[in-house]
């Protein structure tokens, strides 16, 4: 026997009141959402209209078919992947991806798939034609290009299996040096004896070129076996020096046969031997060098 | 000159890589005062006679350090290739051409011959020869003429 049994009739009036109130409120409700219903029944309509030709015209077009066929290409692709594996995959898109802006490789891809679209009709080329093709600079350069990558390749197969996160672009190298002929080594010539009180080795050359003036010329000439000097030699002389002081290099033979206008029978007739040398000897210059 | 150095060169080969050893061995000898003379034989000369001169030229098949394969090198064409080259990067260099050699070396003081079997073999005449050659002596009369000399067979 429950204990409200025994209720009050003032009591079970103002339940009942408590009731009415609470379903009134409940009815509103009800009807509130049923003139929500019918409101948004033709909009939802027009939606569903809509979506349904959407789709209907996605599927023309064989983008549901395309759909299945990716996800069955990345099943394929990427099996069950663990979150490690999709994690690696997702490491090398990114990374090939780096590597393609950086390396600048996406316009070069770009221009060489509408280039090679075009040259589908390339003629056939024979062995003399690969020979003339090497001369292009152009094909030069994609014979560069062709070799880097192929390195890449073999780096690539050879290199370590995990992978590395993005490189940095490579440094271009830096400009070759240009390569300057080695500073000849100073004049530490020991000096063999003297000519005229001036210092020479042991071959006759002045151990400092820059002590010599022309008073020096008949001591040296003499020194090499030439007692009278003529014109001839005055001028070999003097354009022997001048060459050496403006060019740091003692004239060989052949540059003073052609820039003095003399012969060579006439140059072997100013000294008893070795012309290019006696020359340097007296004009105090080093010994030339070179084969002419 | 007495007790003075001397050398012979023996040039057999008419080549532009061939000969030229023997012209600038010859030059720089005579620069040095070192008496010198070329004995010109066989191919050789090739090197002393007019028209001949003018012309010569260099192969790679001959070449075992080439980089280019004898199997294309011996292609036609590419000798004269290779010859063009090498003159132009001798002109460039500013080398005189053989011819001009020869008068250099003549002037120099240098001796000249041409050998006198190679002759008869191929057939040459001594009228074909440049100026510059001084005689066609026999290979005895060469080792009379070189008697001290130091040989270089080029």
């Amino acid at each position: 026997m429950h204990a409200r049994d025994n209720v009050h009739p003032l009591d079970l009036a103002a339940r009942l009141d408590l009731i009415d109130r609470r379903l009134d409120r409940l009815l509103d409700a009800e009807e509130r959402l049923l003139d929500l219903i019918e409101e948004s029944g033709p909009i939802a309509k027009e939606v569903m209209g809509v979506a349904t030709d959407t789709l209907m015209d996605a599927e023309q077009r064989g983008w549901f078919a395309a759909g299945r066929e990716a996800l069955r290409v990345a099943e394929a692709a990427v099996g069950e992947p663990t979150p490690e594996e999709s994690r690696a995959t997702a490491d090398a898109v990114i990374s090939l991806l780096d590597t393609v802006q950086d390396a600048d490789l996406l316009p070069v891809l770009d221009r060489l798939a509408r280039t090679a679209g075009r040259r589908s009709r390339s003629a056939p080329v024979g062995p003399m034609g690969v020979l003339k093709a090497l001369r292009d600079p152009d094909v030069q350069k994609g014979l560069g290009v062709a070799l880097d990558l192929l390195g890449a390749l073999g780096r690539a197969s050879t290199g370590k299996r995990a992978l590395t996160p993005a490189r940095p672009a490579r440094k271009p190298r830096p400009a070759p040096q240009p390569r300057t002929a080695p500073a000849p080594a100073p004049a530490v010539a020991v000096a063999a004896g003297t000519i005229a009180g001036i210092p020479v080795d042991d071959l006759g050359y002045l151990v400092d070129p820059c002590v010599w003036t022309e008073d020096l010329v008949p001591e040296l000439a003499k020194a090499v076996g030439v007692d009278t000097l003529t014109d001839t030699h005055w001028t070999v002389l003097r354009f022997a020096r001048k060459d050496w002081e403006e060019t740091g290099k003692s004239p060989n033979l052949r540059r003073i046969t052609l820039e003095t206008g003399l012969d060579t029978k006439a140059l072997y007739a100013l000294w008893p031997v070795a012309p290019g040398k006696c020359t340097a000897k007296v004009a105090g210059i080093p010994k030339p060098t070179g084969c002419l | 000159m007495e007790g003075n150095r001397k050398v012979a060169i023996i040039c057999s080969k008419g080549g532009l890589d061939e000969a030229y050893p023997a012209l600038i061995l010859a030059n720089a000898a005579r620069q040095s005062g070192i008496d010198a003379m070329v004995f010109f034989t066989f191919y050789g000369l090739d090197v002393i006679r007019k028209g001949k001169v003018d012309h010569l030229g260099v192969n790679m098949v001959g070449n075992p350090t080439s980089p280019i394969t004898p199997m294309v090198a011996g292609l036609p064409g590419m000798s004269a290739m290779a010859s063009t080259m090498m003159s132009k990067r001798m002109s460039q260099l500013d080398i005189p051409p053989a011819k001009e050699m020869l008068r250099i070396l003549d002037d120099s003081g240098a001796k000249l011959y041409a050998c006198e079997l190679a002759m008869t073999m191929m057939n040459i005449k001594e009228a074909e020869l440049i100026p510059e050659v001084d005689s066609v002596i026999t290979a005895s009369d060469f080792y009379d003429l070189s008697e001290g000399a130091q040989i270089v067979f080029v």
